[in-house]
């Protein structure tokens, strides 16, 4: 009976500090990105409130919590209350099987540092965010508002779209690890002395360009583009509601961080540090805020997409070329071949995909101007004479 | 044992209210959301009898692919109606409803009556004891599932693959045909 009250007692102290740190994690979250996005646009950023503007997020919650909730008249109020809701709790629950470092020597296995290890983790995470979407589309739905509904809409298309890509491209990792149990993937990697990513370097790109739109940040933020949809499916959502569903994207990007870290990049593993006590948990984080500075880079960087661009990725690339790596890192698994063969096949598979890519980009065709060429409106041909004009001639 | 009764009631009932939501909701999507609902206490049920992997994929497919889409067509669907229409019903619908609701509550009281139990008799009857691995409880039984999967009921397996393949692509043509046809 006591060790049962014990493990309960772990349980609940592990899910405080985790929903603390969580919460917390988040607050600053907003601060670092605001930092590091007026960086990149050669700004300062938020820097008055304390040394760095380390008190910023402290004022923010503040001002959040004051402001008033407006619900609006049109809005059906129960579903419009329960959206945000659904949003966080699913964020916090994804989280809940994410280990985060190595167990304490002697300590009992109830209090190493990961709130549970279910034997069906990734699987786990990926049911948990699959439900993300019910709180975007009941709440851009329940707002009673046409750009919050379409917001919704292209939220929902979206997040099941990438969905298939996100599984398949796991799958990959899921086969050479052998489990799907997060720490047992972990061990999996430092018993056969690779990081996946090694393996896995074609699944890495998939998962995170895929992950990237199910946690909808840009380049993928579509169901918030604030050009054509004022603000999607968050509208109608002011003070601490709104702030919810920000915690909720923050803590979806640390989730997806920490897969990353997790399946990739050997979790809490680094060349043999992670013996020295308590260091573990110092390598996990810093292993996941890097992929948070990742996430804030692409968004410093890409401009959105556009919507049939969105859809075309993720059914006609990304897909194809998940199935790819799901089949070749199946022929390594069943035949029993070297780890690295999946990965040249990876590499050159991005090789060639980041060629065709960058050539659609920039063909080499672009400053031929032809005539007949469907061009939008806003654009407009200046035809440039050949022979200079007698005033640059002049000049010269 | 008296907390796995406990836990069982609490998502039966659950279970059942969500169930009566699903019809007796005249807005279509409350009767989705009480679906989803209903959805997500079966996988609970699952939970119960320790079959994590199974309770994982239900909430993965039915909850988080099949019913968004559900949602999706109906969000879409009845945006500024605050009901669908729901008048077109069958005259004889109510009667068959009924006798069918009698021969169902029959047919489950009689198997509740004489204690029936589908899984140890089939595991009997199972060469392998497939049913046995698959309910063992604890570990393994992603890979009993695998197992069974694809060992046991690998014909089966290919058999709805190829119908869900053959539904796709009838969906598929199906769509071209009806856009060509409104582009005309």
């Amino acid at each position: 009976m006591s060790q049962i009250a014990l493990e309960l007692l772990a349980a609940l102290v592990k899910s405080v500090i985790i929903i603390a740190g969580l919460l917390g994690a988040f607050a600053y979250l907003t601060l670092i990105e605001r930092r590091v996005l007026a960086r990149f646009q050669r700004r300062v950023g938020p820097n008055r409130l304390g040394p760095f503007g380390l008190l910023q997020p402290i004022a923010d919650a503040l001002k959040m919590v004051f402001k008033e909730q407006i619900i609006p008249t049109q809005a059906k109020t129960v579903v419009f209350l329960l959206a945000p809701t659904i949003s966080i709790f699913v964020a916090i629950t994804a989280f809940g099987v994410v280990p985060l470092g190595d167990k304490f020597g002697s300590l009992p296995s109830y209090w190493q540092p990961a709130l549970t290890d279910i034997n069906i983790g990734v699987l786990y995470i990926l049911a948990m965010s699959s439900l993300a979407v019910y709180g975007i589309v009941l709440g851009g739905w329940s707002s009673g508002n046409k750009y919050s509904l379409l917001g919704a809409l292209r939220s929902a298309a979206q997040m099941v779209s990438y969905e298939v890509s996100i599984a398949i491209s796991l799958s990959g990792v899921i086969m050479l690890a052998g489990t799907l149990s997060m720490i047992g993937i972990v061990h999996q990697q430092s018993s056969q002395h690779i990081w996946f990513i090694l393996a896995q370097p074609l699944g890495f790109v998939l998962y995170g360009i895929a992950a990237l739109a199910e946690v909808n940040r840009a380049p993928f933020d579509l169901p918030e583009a604030e050009q054509e949809l004022t603000a999607g499916y968050l509208t109608e959502y002011s003070g601490l509601r709104w702030s919810l569903y920000q915690m909720s994207e923050y803590i979806n990007m640390i989730t997806t961080s920490s897969v990353l870290t997790t399946l990739y990049f050997g979790g809490w593993t680094f060349f043999g540090l992670e013996n020295i006590p308590g260091l573990s948990i110092l390598i996990f984080i810093v292993k996941v805020a890097f992929f948070l500075f990742i996430f804030m880079w692409l968004r410093a960087t890409l401009p959105r997409i556009r919507y049939d661009m969105l859809m075309k990725l993720g059914w006609q690339v990304l897909m194809p070329l998940s199935v790819l790596n799901l089949l070749v890192t199946a022929y390594i698994v069943a035949f029993q071949q070297p780890w690295w063969i999946a990965g040249v096949f990876g590499l050159i598979t991005l090789l060639i995909a980041g060629y065709a890519a960058a050539s659609k980009i920039h063909p080499k065709k672009a400053n031929v101007v032809t005539e007949g060429v469907a061009l939008p409106t806003s654009v407009r041909l200046v035809k440039v004479e050949s022979t200079p004009s007698p005033e640059t001639a002049a000049i010269s | 044992m008296s907390a796995n009764i406990l836990a069982f009631s609490a998502v039966a009932a659950l279970a059942i209210a969500s169930g009566i939501g699903v019809i007796a909701f005249r807005n279509a999507i409350y009767s989705a959301l009480s679906l989803i609902v209903n959805l997500l206490s079966l996988a609970l049920f699952y939970l119960i009898l320790n079959g994590m992997f199974i309770a994982a994929a239900q909430v993965l497919i039915y909850a988080g692919a099949i019913m968004v889409l559900f949602l999706f067509v109906v969000t879409m669907l009845s945006s500024d109606k605050a009901e669908l229409q729901t008048s077109d019903r069958i005259s004889w619908q109510r009667l068959v409803g009924v006798i069918a609701g009698i021969i169902f509550a029959a047919a489950a009281s009689f198997l509740l009556l004489v204690h029936a139990q589908i899984a140890p008799d089939a595991a009997a009857q199972g060469s392998n004891n497939l049913f046995t691995q698959i309910s063992a409880p604890g570990s393994g039984n992603t890979e009993a599932f695998g197992m069974a999967l694809f060992h046991g009921f690998l014909f089966p397996f290919e058999v709805t693959s190829a119908i869900i393949v053959a539904a796709i692509l009838g969906a598929v043509v199906l769509g071209r045909r009806s856009r060509a046809k409104s582009e005309d």
